[in-house]
């Protein structure tokens, strides 16, 4: 564990070295210090202008990514059970997985607008294909054995879901909610950029870049990231909490081909 | 790594055909679901202007324009394709190397993780607007753009292939008093070649997505230009046809990789 520590520390104190050094190099202007970054942000702060373009981007993100698993984690047990269905449907949500989704985008404005409710639809549908395509593998993920057991001993259709198929799925409904996170931040952060709010956060980044102020930029780029990896560190969290047995999961959440 | 991405297998092994009826179906459930849409589509239609809803037949129409007649087509994927296989290339040049090095390594697993698990989870998308304010408007945003959504990706697929070579491989290897090197070269680095080939889907799927963003972020070109110009026209047929058009190439694209996928490592569950 030390030892650990030890090489982050190093690596994270050689990465601010460089990136110091490299504004030395370049000029603050073009590559602002880690100093004037954290100086920027502050600023941010203090003015409200980051909390107001964070509370823009949040309610989206809470109502699109919200509705996705509203609507997400049923559809895919749907799918993942009834097979006819699962053939007739499932497809559609691998290759909406694989869609570059930015592309859409015009097309929502076209038909919605530009506004908020534009960026939560935006969000709604490049967050589901990845519920479904979660909740589906778990529903499919019962041992066929285990549910021939159930049958045997005359189990009705509802049983075998409620006793057999639904405890299988729990685990896999967690690891949905952890990438469906991931992923409804992205989103957010595609609709902010493509269909942009005036006081968003993609309107921050346009508005800092255009007067070229890069230390802004960089404050509110690497806040979002970290945004986006601390949302997966939290449900992984609450996951680890409330289901410790559920760690041997694996699904990476990829659409498996058939 | 704190985030395991593990293979697909397990995910799939569930996937056993459990319907027995299977082979007596006539038709397809797929047919009939595609069949069912475009009819709702094409009911939906009826009526609509054609700047909100174009009907599935001009839909088509303006796709063999597009294609055939101007080919604005396949001059935009002319453009578009560059930068994603120079982005997607350096993301394999980068990539593979540096994931089989954290898998192999300890030390330089540590000292990197933070960084690729932080690009895998976060919204790289972000990044874009620096790339302009660094790189221009040109080709070079682009490819970084390309780049940046790729490699993570990459890393961790390679990172876990190198990680998985079976433990009694590389005893066995020691026994015959293999070095350090040998044991790389010649334990790890076979082991690594199908997940190499996984790399790549996986890696090529996130390209296409980074190619879409940068071309409608940064500089309006290739496929992107054809989306903007055709929303700003009204074009709504033409705009649909481009986007399934791009739907199509993530598809068509990762199932391509896959059957390659899976030609080389036959006894592997996709």
């Amino acid at each position: 564990m030390a030892a650990t520590v030890k090489v982050r520390l190093i690596s994270l104190v050689v990465v601010f070295a460089l990136w110091w050094l490299g504004s030395l190099l370049a000029g603050d202007l073009i590559l602002p210090s880690p100093v004037t970054v954290v100086g920027r942000f502050t600023d941010l702060i203090a003015d409200g202008a980051l909390g107001r373009a964070l509370r823009i981007g949040l309610t989206s993100l809470a109502v699109g990514g919200g509705a996705a698993i509203v609507v997400g984690v049923p559809l895919g047990i749907l799918l993942g059970v009834h097979r006819t269905l699962g053939r007739a449907f499932d497809f559609y949500f691998s290759a909406l997985y694989v869609t570059p989704f930015s592309a859409v985008a015009p097309l929502f404005v076209l038909w919605f607008g530009f506004d908020s409710g534009t960026r939560m639809i935006f969000i709604f549908f490049f967050t589901l294909p990845q519920i479904v395509i979660v909740c589906y593998q778990g529903a499919r993920a019962t041992p066929e054995g285990l549910i021939d057991v159930a049958r045997s001993y005359q189990a009705r259709p509802r049983d075998i879901f409620v006793k057999t198929i639904l405890p299988y799925e729990v685990p896999f409904i967690f690891t949905a909610l952890r990438l469906g996170v991931g992923r409804a931040v992205q989103g957010m952060v595609v609709a902010e950029l493509l269909i942009s709010a005036a006081q968003g956060l993609g309107f921050l980044i346009t508005a800092y870049s255009a007067a070229l102020d890069i230390g802004a930029v960089l404050a509110v780029v690497l806040f979002i990231m970290f945004l986006g990896v601390l949302a997966s560190m939290l449900v992984q969290r609450i996951e680890d909490a409330v289901a410790p047995w559920h760690s041997e999961v694996t699904t990476t959440g990829e659409p498996s081909g058939g | 790594m704190a985030i395991e991405v593990r293979p697909t297998a397990s995910a799939g092994s569930g996937e056993k055909p459990r319907g027995r009826r299977r082979s007596r179906r006539l038709v397809p459930p797929q047919a009939i679901s595609v069949a069912g849409l475009v009819a709702l589509w094409w009911l939906a239609s009826v009526g609509q202007p054609s700047h909100i809803l174009p009907s599935p037949g001009a839909v088509a129409g303006k796709l063999w324009e597009i294609a055939f007649v101007t080919g604005e087509l396949w001059a935009a994927l002319q453009i578009s394709l560059v930068s994603l296989l120079l982005g997607g290339g350096l993301a394999l040049v980068v990539g593979v190397p540096l994931g089989v090095l954290m898998g192999a390594q300890r030390t330089i697993e540590r000292s990197l993780d933070l960084y690729v698990i932080g690009l895998y989870v976060a919204p790289v998308s972000a990044l874009t607007p620096l790339f302009i304010f660094w790189l221009g408007i040109d080709l070079a945003p682009r490819v970084a753009t390309v780049f940046v959504f790729a490699v993570p990706q990459i890393i961790i697929t390679c990172f876990r292939g190198a990680r998985s070579t079976p433990l009694t491989h590389i005893q066995v290897a020691r026994a015959f008093r293999a070095t350090r090197r040998d044991i790389f070269t010649k334990v790890i680095v076979p082991h690594e070649i199908p997940y190499v080939v996984t790399a790549l889907r996986l890696g090529l799927g996130q390209a296409i997505k980074g190619m879409v963003l940068a071309e409608l972020l940064i500089s309006t070109t290739g496929l992107g230009l054809l989306l903007s110009t055709y929303s700003q026209l009204f074009d709504t047929a033409a705009l649909i046809a481009v986007v399934l058009v791009l739907m199509l190439l993530g598809v068509l694209a990762t199932a391509i990789v896959a059957r390659l996928e899976k030609a080389i490592t036959p006894w592997r569950p996709l």
